[in-house]
């Protein structure tokens, strides 16, 4: 029997991402999205490129576990700021979004490690 | 008057203050702080790279004796070959399949064995292969140039990037079809 698809849901209102297999959910992780000038964007995607470690060129900033989803080159990825992902989150709720990130969608480590070990390239990942 | 240039004066300093510490915590938030460090990242088993095979546009392999580089305009497309030696023999062209002679897979995905740390990775694998560069659809974050070496008896292939170093899953068949040239690449 083929196995259920695999699928990523990013809820910004919650800020969670949900792993599913067809219409069951196997994981769900706190994460922290864009910010207002950096929105992560709104659509149905697909994983692209898996690369774990990995350091952004661009932004000259860990990403580890990234699992990068368009073309502009935003990921969900593993958070690496000093200040841990629960305070930022919980920032963005109250104070302001502006505690968000690039675009990526940033996990813990741990949750970053158990996704990128469970989704693959062409995995879809929708944004809500 | 006075009064009233010192009180605008300290709601002066103390918005300025406020925004400062704003501005500097945002920074401090938003951007990860962390360095890279290469010790203990990759464990065994660990897709290191993967790319989507039809997004991949173009992979380029450098060697001391060639540079091979494949691309195509549209992602699924026949890749165009060119080659070119540094002996100065006649540069080869030729159109090879979607998936470049059976080796996008082998290319485009690579898994970790075992993570090696750094200073030992010249000594363990003594002969260089070549570096591979893959470019996909994601031009904002392109992948890492990976620097492939080999053992002495060429039967294990190590890979550096970024400061990282592994033994990975790659077989040394796919470095080898890829120098056989045209020749290699057009026949299945």
């Amino acid at each position: 029997m083929a196995s259920a698809a695999k699928s990523i849901k990013v809820n910004l209102a919650q800020q969670i991402v949900q792993a599913c297999e067809g219409s069951t959910k196997v994981f769900s992780f706190d994460c922290v999205t864009g910010d207002n000038e950096h929105p992560t964007y709104r659509g149905v995607f697909r994983v692209l490129r898996t690369v774990h470690p990995y350091r952004s060129h661009t932004y000259n900033v860990q990403m580890d576990y990234a699992l990068f989803f368009t073309h502009d080159g935003k990921a969900l990825h593993q958070y690496h700021g000093v200040v841990p992902l629960s305070v930022v989150r919980t920032a963005r709720g109250s104070v302001g979004d502006w505690f968000g990130s690039h675009g990526c969608v940033r996990l813990s480590e741990a949750d970053a490690k158990v996704l990128y070990g469970w989704a693959s390239v062409g995995t879809t990942v929708q944004v809500s | 008057m006075n009064s009233a240039i010192k009180r605008y004066g300290i709601f002066g300093l103390v918005f300025l203050g406020g925004l400062f510490f704003g501005a500097g915590l945002s920074q401090f938030v938003s951007h990860d702080q962390v360095t890279a460090s290469p010790e203990q990242k990759i464990a065994a088993d660990t897709q290191i790279i993967s790319l989507l095979g039809e997004e991949v546009m173009s992979l380029t392999y450098h060697t001391e004796a060639l540079t091979l580089t494949a691309q195509r305009s549209k992602p699924a497309d026949p890749f165009a070959v060119q080659i070119t030696f540094a002996d100065g023999r006649k540069p080869q062209q030729c159109l090879t399949s979607p998936d470049l002679a059976g080796l996008l897979g082998d290319f485009s995905t690579i898994t970790a064995k075992r993570q090696i740390q750094s200073p030992r990775f010249e000594a363990e694998f003594p002969q260089p292969l070549g570096t591979l560069e893959i470019r996909d659809r994601i031009v904002a974050e392109a992948p890492p140039a990976m620097l492939f070496r080999t053992t002495a008896n060429r039967q294990a292939v190590a890979l550096s990037y970024d400061g990282y170093t592994a033994e990975v899953r790659t077989s040394i068949d796919g470095f080898v079809k890829l120098e056989g040239g045209c020749e290699a690449l057009v026949q299945r």
